[in-house]
């Protein structure tokens, strides 16, 4: 009997160190000390995506959605690589494929759509007689126009039968040698009025907008100033960019402005952190805006939304690429992940979340639930109507005013 | 068999222990037991806050994505002097994070001249913590000159300091003359904002100042008469703070600080005899905003993960907790998340609506030339360094290293600051009187060079003729001060200590005579030398004789006031 009984106990033995050892090994973290990988291998496809960084904390929180639906192609898994960069670098980077640490990119996603035609047309440059940059067509992955987000007192003395003529009158403002005292009275109210007597407090009129140059909404700055001088909202041609007059009038909004940031989420931030003290108003993404404007009127009192008489959409397109580093895998994973970016219950989150508007039809801006951030912050100027969007002008005029801008104003 | 049976036993005993250690557990399997440090300078206002935070951390054994604990080690350091260590090597930090903004286009502008075009510091860099920069006055003080009706700034301080008016000209003859304090702008902050507000003041401007404003002549002569009105300089805005709220309307009535050190003076555990309530004057002007910007430095001493764990840090501090904890000491906060709230109210001296309006950041050239009007028409000093010769001085090579330390200390003097010098052992002896250095400098040099040690150690009564040597010039004029190195007990005064206490106690102005004490080893009598200093609004010292650089730091620190 002896020798069966201690044939069994050693047997039990074993089975329970091989099954401690196993756990010990493969078992989940915390409980694993030394995780190793088990059963066939299942080379993950990555998806390394470069986008503009103004949809940074949506994008990051789709990104963990997809995630956790276990994702796949064939039977590899999917795992989404995020790269936030300027958009205008990023695409101007892929098209040249200087890739630095940043990976190889298999989809770019700038703010805007007018970063694609330039990396497009930059890659046919480049690589004559080879396929196009993109895979069909980049979708619109969620529009956010531009707005000014200004301080209302300061606004009200600005603009005081509302922004009618927005650009002239802040043109006049910039430019005004006494700061906003000077405005104050040219805009009718009169030494005494309470008006004057607290713009004496403000100094100049501090505008902030990024710069043409590095960021999106620079460059939509600068095509919607070139629209607001020639009052119209298509057709902006080279001869408007280059009239003696704009060039002028351009210089002097600019020189008023004391730096150009390369981060449209910095200006928010600083309205946030340091009040009407840094800026009066700034230019901004209407979904920065959103997310930012009730910290800004805990800390420092009334501020409001204002839309411009014309303005521009950021459409945030989502352009797989066609080039030679990029699998047929991966064109289907990101696929899906642009797919499931697009789908409804992801729209509502970039909406309710995220002050994005959605493109997809079935998420619809004009609920009356009060976690539609436009009903939430309608108390600050949000509006479900945008202004009439101004043509995109052609390549050529978006190059001919930031040769303009670089030339004139670049400091 | 029975062997490797009862291997197999203690073997699946020990497994779930194994297992139980997890990812923390005992490094058996390609687990990181290392360290990696992060060192952070940084503007010594936000000290406090920052000590908790740090403590906290390092504490909770944070890890790198290799698994290496991060251990962060921060060193408080006026913001000016850490940025020229940085920039001469002479630290070298992982992160830098000064007082304010102001000074990353300086630190980029110096370090691209030395290192082919790169930047040492994003200049983006997020800020930790807000606090504008603003002129605390005792509120009675405010309110005679108009305030909060009439709103005040730089230049109704400056033409205020400048006219020569007193507060009996306010019918407060209390109070004495208009005394006024601001940081050296060579080691503080608060002291570059200063100089930078008096020189737009003076061009009657709020931005675009030019190297030709700051040039011409009514420029250096509406700063000579604002620095009139100085106490001293220094190195610390917080110690200013203290001087002021601990001495009363009578020694500063106002000083350039931070909106949070405004809200301290309500602290009564801190300052239990603040005898008026202090409020904040943010400059109708504009002023500029202390933001403590975080900035990884892009030197060739940080490693990436040295970069990667200052990042981790940078986080921690931005949340929530630790920016609420911030808010508790008085500032604003750095993360939009949290709001502004108490103690930042009115009751404590400080408006949340405020400030309105800024002052444009000069160029990096621009604030060069104002460095240079404000060196040539600063206060000037005249200072009596009084040295122990005794026989002691001799062990440890205590006076070889204090005569190295006076003579950097000398350096530091401008031409026509006054210094004079009495050694004392058995017998006090005026090597030469308080007069302008410039002259005199070599010989002077030469003569402390020639020093030896002998004899006993007659402190108090040496101490007593300096000072009233410089009691017979007029105060106000220049700043006064008195220097003492000293390693012994007093055994030849016939002046007993409580006389000499009671004697420098007398003038509670702040123009008073400042006396700074060093105890420099053997027997010194310490809590006298601080209680001598403490009379009279100065700092006292301990310095080590056998520590390196102990001595010089002394003197370069006590340099810093004048």
């Amino acid at each position: 009997m002896q020798p069966i009984t201690r044939a069994m106990g050693f047997g039990y033995l074993l089975i329970c160190l091989l099954a401690l050892l196993a756990t010990a090994f493969i078992g989940p973290v915390g409980y694993a000390p030394f995780p190793l990988p088990i059963g066939p291998a299942q080379e993950p496809v990555v998806v390394t995506i470069w986008y503009g960084t103004e949809k940074k904390l949506w994008l990051e929180d789709a990104a963990q959605r997809f995630a956790a639906t276990n994702p796949r192609v064939g039977n590899r898994p999917i795992q989404i690589v995020l790269r936030g960069i300027g958009s205008r670098e990023l695409s101007l980077r892929a098209a040249r494929q200087e890739f630095g640490t940043d990976g190889l990119p298999t989809v770019i996603s700038p703010a805007s759509s007018i970063w694609v035609e330039v990396a497009k047309s930059d890659w046919a440059a480049l690589n004559p007689g080879s396929q196009p940059f993109i895979v069909d067509k980049a979708l619109p992955l969620a529009l956010t126009p531009l707005v000014v987000v200004a301080w209302k007192e300061r606004a009200e003395v600005l603009w005081p039968g509302g922004p009618v003529n927005f650009w002239q009158n802040l043109h006049d403002a910039l430019a005004n040698e006494e700061g906003w005292v000077g405005v104050a009275r040219s805009n009718g109210f009169a030494p005494g009025s309470p008006e004057y007597e607290q713009a004496k407090l403000w100094g100049f009129v501090k505008f902030g907008h990024t710069s043409p140059l590095t960021s999106n909404s620079g460059a939509q700055a600068l095509i919607l100033m070139a629209y607001g001088y020639h009052s119209k909202a298509k057709g902006l041609t080279n001869a408007d960019a280059l009239d003696p007059g704009f060039q002028q009038w351009l210089r002097e909004i600019e020189m008023a402005v004391l730096e150009f940031g390369d981060s449209t989420g910095t200006f928010m931030t600083n309205m946030v952190q340091f009040g009407p003290s840094k800026y009066d108003m700034v230019l901004v993404y209407e979904n920065l805006a959103l997310e930012n404007i009730e910290a800004a009127q805990r800390r420092w009192g009334d501020i409001r939304i204002y839309y411009p008489p014309a303005t521009m959409f950021s459409d945030h397109p989502y352009a797989i690429l066609n080039a030679p580093w990029v699998t047929p895998e991966q064109q289907q994973a990101a696929e899906q992940f642009r797919d499931f970016l697009l789908s409804p219950p992801i729209q509502k989150i970039a909406l309710e979340q995220y002050g994005f508007r959605p493109t997809s039809p079935d998420v619809s801006i004009r609920t009356s639930e009060p976690s539609n951030p436009f009903n939430r912050y309608s108390v600050y100027g949000a509006m479900f109507d945008t202004p009439p969007l101004v043509e995109t002008p052609s390549g050529d005029v978006v190059t001919t005013l930031l040769d303009l801008w670089r030339r004139q104003i670049n400091r | 068999m029975q062997r490797v049976f009862r291997w197999l036993l203690i073997l699946a005993l020990l497994a779930p222990a194994l297992a139980a250690c997890g990812d923390s557990g005992i490094g058996l399997l390609g687990s990181n037991t290392s360290t990696v440090e992060v060192s952070i300078v940084y503007g010594s206002e936000k000290r406090t806050w920052l000590d908790d935070a740090v403590a906290q951390f390092n504490a909770a054994g944070q890890k790198t994505s290799s698994g290496a604990t991060i251990r962060v080690v921060a060193t408080p350091m006026g913001s000016t002097d850490s940025m020229n260590q940085i920039l001469s090597g002479a630290i070298q930090p992982t992160v830098w994070s000064p007082a304010s903004r102001i000074l990353l286009p300086v630190a980029n502008d110096e370090w691209s001249k030395q290192n082919r075009g790169t930047n040492l510091v994003d200049e983006n860099a997020p800020p930790l913590v807000l606090s504008p920069v603003v002129i605390a006055m005792w509120k009675p003080m405010a309110e005679a000159l108009g305030w909060p009706n009439k709103s005040l700034g730089w230049s109704d301080i400056a033409e205020l300091v400048a006219s020569g008016k007193t507060w009996a000209d306010f019918g407060r003859p209390e109070w004495g003359p208009v005394q006024f304090g601001h940081t050296h702008p060579d080691y503080s902050n608060s002291g570059v904002a200063t100089i930078i507000a008096i020189s737009y003041a003076a061009a009657g401007k709020t931005r675009g100042l030019t190297v030709a404003d700051v040039q011409n002549p009514q420029t250096a002569e509406f700063m000579r008469n604002i620095e009139s009105g100085i106490i001293h300089y220094g190195e610390s805005t917080g110690f200013f703070a203290d001087q002021m709220f601990n001495r009363g309307p009578g020694y500063l009535s106002a000083a350039i600080l931070y909106e949070n050190l405004v809200i301290e003076s309500y602290n009564r555990d801190r300052y239990p005899n603040v005898s008026m309530p202090v409020v904040a004057i943010y400059p109708k002007e504009g002023t500029f905003w202390s933001d403590h910007p975080y900035a990884i430095l892009n030197a060739p001493w940080v490693t990436p993960e040295q970069s990667e764990a200052a990042t981790i840090f940078l986080r921690y501090l931005l949340d929530r907790p630790q920016q609420e904890l911030a808010l508790r000491y008085g500032f604003r906060p750095g993360s939009t998340d949290v709001a502004v709230g108490a103690p930042i109210t009115p009751e404590n001296g400080v408006d949340p609506q405020q400030p309105q309006t800024l002052l444009e950041v000069p160029r990096p050239d621009v604030l060069n030339a104002i460095r240079s009007v404000w060196v040539q028409n600063k206060k000037r000093v005249d200072v009596m360094a009084v040295l122990d010769v005794s026989g002691s001085m001799a062990d440890e090579g205590r006076l070889e290293q204090a005569k190295t330390a006076l003579r950097i200390f000398i350096d530091q003097l401008q031409d026509n600051d006054g210094f004079g010098l009495t050694i004392f052992s058995d017998q006090a002896t005026v090597l030469t009187p308080v007069s302008p250095i410039g002259p005199k400098r070599t010989e002077v040099l030469n003569r402390i060079a020639g020093l030896t040690p002998r004899g006993g150690t007659r402190l108090l009564d040496t101490v007593v003729e300096a000072y009233q040597a410089l009691n017979d010039t007029p105060p106000g004029q220049r700043i006064r001060a008195v220097v003492v190195l000293t390693d012994g007990l007093d055994n030849r005064s016939r002046s007993a200590s409580q006389e000499v206490l009671d004697l420098l106690r007398r003038d509670q102005e702040g123009y008073s005579i400042k006396v700074f004490t060093v105890a420099f080893g053997g027997d010194a009598d310490v809590n006298l030398l601080k209680e001598i200093a403490g009379a009279t609004g100065a700092k006292s010292y301990v310095g080590k004789p056998g520590e390196r650089g102990s001595i010089e730091r002394i003197y370069q620190d006590i340099a810093t006031f004048f």
